[in-house]
């Protein structure tokens, strides 16, 4: 059946009501940007508008709009709950599919028999692929920095195939704070730094970034924290909020995997979403050189610390705080 | 970023500061799968309840994620190609198709074939009657399958039938067995039959999907 004929049957039918779903104005992932708090006013309205017309679309911006973090917290700790609560994954499901080699077919068909277990050290009866996983995962507990680069190429190309919505931007202010205080509290507002302070990294620890620009920026704007370490950068998980005159608060975090090694900078790029690099790791070669009219980048120093040594009583030390950043 | 195997596997180890790295990267991705089922199927509730069902739905995912020292998580393999907010985004629409049948099972992570999966059953009839098949119908039947599929079955689906691949070009792309295809197809069909016969009895699911 071509995507225009009629369905011969209800399966098919099914299906071309999933190819009508896939296309409609519920599907962009501009929704998605949304609820990660990354989309601009005018992109947003943009997007209401389209979904009027869709079941529900009348509801969508309401209903897309970021939970905020007592839902994050409420996420975490039911999370947390439900990993202590345990149980042992034997009991529960003998065939996990992370592991097709024992139990399935290799040519990738649904398992036909349940996967045989195999006794554990300690008596405990596992699944031969969770014994395995997680003895791999000791052993890949380096985390990206660590790691050969080898998402650099896909997401090199990703600079020069820029988008081109909105116009150039103007010169920002940036502020940034990193440690305890800017992963937990209010203190991580703190952005008095006596200048050319080098922040201060621990793994797991929060990152935090305010921009202002120097004039009201018209249309979508976006942001990046990326860590870079000789000729490797990662873009760091973050949380991004713009306001509709172009400021733009940043709260990421350098992941707890991240091997404290070699000399840390933090770039920050602010710029319009096409300009802007993808989620990953990539080469320092693969990152603007500098600033231009759709991009700016901010350069700051940093240096490694233990997790929680960032400053007492999780204010914000003075030798962290931000001063003017380079660019 | 989208999020390595090793950082899930750290989170799964019960290290708190990456459990709420992986909880910050995977919020938006629920939230707008959950949001976008739910809304598709009038299933919203009415004024303010809306985001906090939302946000409950959403909190369920994580649970069903992290439960059974995280077999959800633990069972998604980057090498298969799909990355872990399409995984955790498919088992997020799995749930809410599964809450509105009113089915709280478990999340279906991967299936189980019968011994005579691998024979082809001959191509579906040409059947007029499927015309008459009704919209409700037809998203209870979508709903069914995101319910009772595990994300390779959906993914199988969406290439057989959604896009209709032909089973050498999902071969080549998937590097299964033409067998192993075969067999989806056939399970496919089947699962298909069997839904519509808990919908709408069992001829008349015969005569929509035979």
């Amino acid at each position: 059946m071509s995507h225009g004929d009629e369905p011969r049957n209800a399966l098919e039918a099914a299906a071309r009501l999933a190819r009508e779903e896939a296309d409609d104005a519920l599907s962009d992932p501009r929704w998605e940007s949304y609820t990660e708090g990354i989309l601009s006013e005018d992109e947003r309205r943009e997007l209401a508008s389209q979904a009027t017309g869709s079941p529900g679309g009348e509801r969508a911006e309401e209903l897309f709009a970021p939970l905020g973090d007592e839902a994050q917290d409420r996420f975490l700790a039911a999370a947390m709950g439900a990993l202590r609560a345990g149980g042992s994954p034997a009991a529960v499901s003998p065939t996990l599919p992370g592991d097709a080699g024992a139990g399935a077919a290799n040519d990738g068909s649904p398992a036909r028999e349940e996967r045989p277990a195999q006794r554990a050290p300690g008596g405990e009866v596992v699944p031969i692929g969770v014994a395995r996983e997680k003895r791999d995962s000791r052993s890949r507990r380096a985390w990206v920095m660590a790691a050969p680069v080898a998402l650099a190429a896909a997401v090199a190309g990703v600079f020069f195939a820029r988008g081109r919505a909105g116009g150039p931007l103007p010169d920002y202010e940036v502020s940034i704070a990193a440690g305890p205080a800017a992963t937990r509290g209010p203190g991580g507002d703190t952005f008095d730094a006596p200048p050319g302070a080098a922040l201060e990294l621990a793994p797991g620890e929060g990152i935090r970034v305010r921009l202002r620009p120097g004039s009201p920026v018209k249309g979508p704007v976006g942001a990046r924290v990326v860590l870079v370490v000789g000729s490797r950068a990662a873009v760091l998980p973050a949380r991004v909020e713009t306001s509709g005159d172009g400021a733009v608060r940043v709260r990421a975090r350098v992941p707890a995997e991240t091997r404290p090694e070699g000399e840390p900078e933090v770039w920050i790029l602010v710029g319009r979403p096409g300009d802007l690099p993808g989620e990953g790791e990539l080469a320092t070669s693969d990152l603007p050189a500098g600033s231009d009219a759709r991009l700016r980048v901010f350069k700051r120093g940093a240096t490694w610390t233990a997790p929680g040594r960032q400053g007492p009583g999780g204010g914000v030390p003075p030798r962290q705080r931000p001063g003017p950043m380079k660019r | 970023m989208e999020p390595t195997k090793a950082q899930v596997d750290s989170a799964l180890e019960g290290d708190e500061a990456a459990v709420r790295a992986l909880v910050a990267t995977l919020t938006p991705v629920l939230h707008a799968r959950v949001t976008r089922a739910l809304l598709r199927r009038g299933g919203v509730h009415a004024g303010s309840q809306a985001r906090e069902q939302i946000a409950d739905m959403v909190q369920d995912v994580f649970v069903e994620l992290f439960r059974d020292e995280g077999r959800a998580l633990r069972a998604w393999d980057p090498e298969r190609g799909m990355s872990l907010r399409n995984w955790v985004g498919f088992l997020a629409e799995q749930r809410v198709a599964a809450v509105r049948r009113g089915k709280r099972h478990t999340l279906v992570l991967q299936e189980v074939l019968s011994d005579d999966a691998g024979a082809e059953e001959a191509p579906p009839r040409d059947d007029p009657e499927a015309l008459y098949c009704s919209r409700q119908t037809l998203s209870r039947l979508l709903d069914a399958l995101r319910a009772d599929l595990s994300p390779q079955g959906f993914e199988m689906f969406e290439a057989l039938v959604i896009r209709e691949e032909a089973i050498s070009q999902v071969c080549e792309r998937t590097g299964f067995s033409t067998s192993a295809v075969q067999a989806w197809s056939s399970r496919l069909k089947r699962k298909a039959a069997q839904i519509l016969s808990e919908l709408s009895g069992p001829a008349l699911a015969q005569e929509h999907v035979a």
